[in-house]
């Protein structure tokens, strides 16, 4: 499984990469593949506020339902919409095409992020 | 309904425990809240939002340290927890006006009142007061009732929470002689009928008992809940016994101390539960897991079909090593292949091996090899099978010939479905039954209390490996390796015929919608087999699949499944099942009369199939809407990925089953749905 190593992670299994004030976040190559065929995106509103560790948007794959938590508190600045219309893209290139919203956020809260390495170990211990 | 997972916590507490003796209620406990915790995340996952609240009167310090218990095992699990103080001299009025207000909120799931209350109140009167469905303490008069009737769903927390501990340890009640000491309401009497429902022979002690020690000596099981500390002296336990300690009391040097004298008999008991540690945590354990019952049985929600156990957290590895689940004899060999593995009806099997679309398309288009051997099989054999069977069944049996399969509901005297089953007229004297793995136990014990006695009964489940092929070119694959000429097999029929050269038995059934075939074959050459349809499916580029694709496959062809489009409360006519029903058939059945009268007065509800107009997914439990109107519920739900629609069953109200079009609510989104009562998927023959 990859993980790239300019990206961030948090224990919600997904990943983060920062841009001054914008983070965009998606879900590991972990999540995908626990999720299996991922068939739908419900995306939070452009302009939503949204609060840290809220379940703020849902992926679905054909098994189950899984929630999106907030890594942050902060507004939704954009959408893939493209996802919305491909969600399988989330399995193909979680890293890329993948990539689910990008959140305007407080830069001086602590996100408590895990580099590469951390989440690896996490999902050794976890598993 | 969330039921305590009880092998998992014995793997997980008892297996490495060090002390023999002493069973570990903390331990134990937080095994069971880790589980409620686990549910209470996927009820969160459909907005199920479980609540408990705690009535408290007065300041008591004793109940104010119970009632933080009680709240701070609430958080751990989830539970949303409210704490209302009232002052000591509330009067009855205000105090039952405020139960009511309570009952009456839909957001509430458990109501407990702390006692003891000051004396001008009666618990008695509290306790009645509360809504049935939400009293978590089990305390009701109509709880209480209906654990005498042997229909408890929510029962009081130390009894309950004791037969917990009976299991997680591997106490088995049956055939033993229980002693009950204490006929309290809370403890004694209901743990009383616990065990007699447990198959034990039961005294109750009391105060007025003579000779309590002449009881005591000859109980296997011991349950003692007086609250004198050390009233069973250690020499008055039999060698060997279980004892269950409920008394605690705290003594003037500040100890705390049962009503058994552990020291005394810790060398010959066999099992005891210790005090401080041994029922007490259960008891708060049990409340919460009460109120999670509670909260599913009135909001009717059905969690089983959530993929509760492949959340984004855990591997399939971690739960081989840690569960105790039941096992198909090539599980390994599906690790091997890729397989993804889930646990589905108590067992580990590949929900995937390369993708649910993969497998799903594979089979539409191609050829698939499913293994499906967590399905029972139940032979009847001797003069009279076909007619023993027939008694128990709504098809006809005694016209199919030999060598034809029927598909079948089995009901009870009300006419609910039990199971849905396939019935293979093997001869005249043999008679196949395949039942739904997770309904096996049941089946088996209603088949054997019912069917006739002249026949001979064998549950040989776990003796049989069963593996389907499915798809356009399973004819041709099979053909290569099966000695039966395979244009002999009609739909729906069974031969015993070799395949890959050792003995099976081949029918022309499936659960997929595509022609196939189920291959029925005894353990010890199932594995030769599997080889042998591997290598003939080299040519074929056949496919492994695993049992996400099945639920996809069978819910495009509308076939049903047992546990969410079906259950015992519902029967076959409002299930689109009439055409399984014979009611003209020579022999009488369970549950005839019951059907009858639904045909006779019409069906209350329907089942209906529902494509989702929009995007999104439908999953069992979501409202049907027509306009703001709640009309069913589903039962079924995925992604179809042959429409790339989402596609549903549920049951609509019998005034609605005309609408072409319904609101589907999902997330508190209503969600266009079109009404279909076909197939959402119909092979070109």
């Amino acid at each position: 499984m990859n993980f790239p190593s300019d990206l961030l992670y948090t224990k919600d299994h997904e990943w983060v990469s920062l841009d001054g004030n914008v983070m965009t976040i998606g879900i590991t190559d972990h999540a995908q593949d626990a999720l299996g065929d991922i068939v739908f995106f419900e995306s939070p509103e452009v302009g939503q506020l949204i609060e840290a560790e809220e379940a703020f948007c849902v992926i679905e794959s054909v098994k189950t339902v899984s929630d999106v938590y907030a890594p942050t508190s902060g507004e939704i600045e954009e959408v893939n919409e493209e996802v919305e219309e491909n969600a399988e893209f989330i399995n193909s290139d979680p890293y890329g095409k993948g990539w689910l919203v990008k959140i305007k956020f407080d830069t001086s809260e602590d996100l408590g992020l895990l580099d590469a390495d951390e989440y690896e170990e996490f999902l050794k211990n976890e598993g | 309904m969330f039921r305590v997972d009880i092998n998992t916590i014995r793997n997980s507490v008892v297996r490495d425990a060090t002390d023999v003796k002493r069973m570990d209620g903390k331990k134990v406990a937080k095994a069971v809240r880790l589980q409620i915790a686990d549910y209470v995340r996927n009820l969160k996952k459909i907005n199920v939002q479980p609540k408990l609240v705690v009535i408290i009167v007065g300041e008591d310090p004793a109940s104010e340290i119970y009632v933080r218990l009680k709240i701070k095992g609430c958080k751990e699990v989830g539970i949303l927890s409210e704490l209302i103080t009232f002052p000591s001299d509330i009067s009855p009025d205000e105090l039952y006006t405020a139960v009511d207000k309570l009952s009456a909120d839909d957001s509430v799931d458990g109501i407990l009142v702390q006692f003891p209350v000051p004396d001008h109140l009666s618990e008695t009167e509290i306790v009645e007061r509360i809504a049935p469905s939400k009293d978590v303490d089990g305390s009701h008069s109509e709880n209480l009732g209906r654990l005498i009737a042997w229909r408890g769903e929510i029962e009081p927390c130390t009894p309950r929470g004791i037969m917990t501990l009976m299991r997680v340890y591997g106490i088995e009640p049956r055939g033993k002689r229980a002693v009950v000491i204490g006929r309290s309401m809370v403890v004694g009497r209901p743990m009383a009928q616990m065990l007699v429902r447990a198959d034990a022979t039961v005294t109750v002690c009391h105060r007025y008992t003579k000779d309590l020690q002449s009881f005591v000596s000859q109980a296997d099981i011991l349950v003692v809940a007086t609250g004198v500390p050390h009233l069973v002296p250690g020499a008055w336990v039999k060698p060997g016994a279980a004892v269950f300690d409920v008394g605690i009391t705290r003594l003037d040097n500040g100890k705390l101390r049962g009503d058994v004298n552990l020291e005394e008999c810790i060398e010959h008991v066999g099992k005891i539960s210790p005090v401080p540690g041994g029922v007490g945590p259960m008891t708060v354990a049990t409340l919460l897991e009460n109120t999670i019952r509670a909260a599913t049985v009135r909001r009717k929600v059905n969690l089983d079909m959530y993929d509760t156990d492949n959340d984004l957290i855990k591997e399939p590895e971690r739960k081989i090593m840690n569960t105790d689940l039941k096992h198909v004899p090539l599980e390994q060999k599906h690790i091997d292949l890729g397989g993804k593995m889930v646990s589905f009806a108590g067992y580990l099997m590949p929900i995937h091996f390369t993708g649910i679309k993969d497998e799903h398309f594979a089979v539409r288009t191609n050829v698939g090899l499913f293994d499906v051997s967590h399905m029972g099989e139940v032979f009847v054999r001797g003069p009279g099978a076909v007619a023993a069977v027939d008694a128990l069944i709504t098809n006809d049996l005694s016209s199919a010939t030999t060598g034809q399969a029927i598909y079948t509901a089995m009901c009870n005297t009300e006419g609910g479905i039990i199971d849905d089953l396939i019935v293979y007229r093997m001869s005249d004297e043999e008679v196949l039954m395949c039942v739904n793995a997770g309904n096996r136990d049941k089946d088996f014990a209603h088949i054997s209390k019912h069917i006739s006695k002249d026949v001979i009964l064998s549950d040989e489940s776990d003796d049989w490996v069963q593996f389907a092929i499915q798809g356009p070119h399973s004819e041709a694959l099979l053909a290569g390796i099966c000695s039966a000429d395979l244009s002999d097999i009609r739909y729906y029929t069974g031969v015993y015929a070799e395949v890959g050269g050792f003995k099976a038995l081949v029918s022309r059934t499936g659960y997929t919608g595509e022609d196939g075939f189920e291959i029925y074959a005894k353990n010890e050459v199932g594995e030769s087999i599997f080889d042998a349809i591997t290598e003939a499916g080299k040519k074929f580029n056949m496919q492994n699949c695993g049992l996400g694709c099945r639920d996809t496959l069978r819910l495009e062809a509308k076939y049903l499944l047992y546990g969410n489009d079906m259950t015992e409360d519902v029967n076959p006519i409002e299930a689109g099942l009439s055409w399984v029903v014979k009611l003209g058939k020579k022999s009488d059945f369970i549950g005839k009369a019951a059907i009858e009268a639904i045909k006779k007065a019409g069906p209350t509800r329907r089942l209906r199939g529902f494509v989702l107009q929009e995007r999104g997914v439908l999953r069992p439990g979501y409202s049907i809407l027509d306009g703001d109107k709640k009309i069913g519920e589903l039962t079924s739900g995925t992604y179809s990925p042959t429409l790339n629609q989402s596609i549903g069953l549920g049951y609509v109200d019998i005034g609605s089953t005309k609408l072409k079009e319904v609101n589907i609510e999902i997330r508190g989104r209503h969600l266009l749905a079109a009404v279909t009562k076909k197939a959402f998927y119909q092979r070109e023959k």
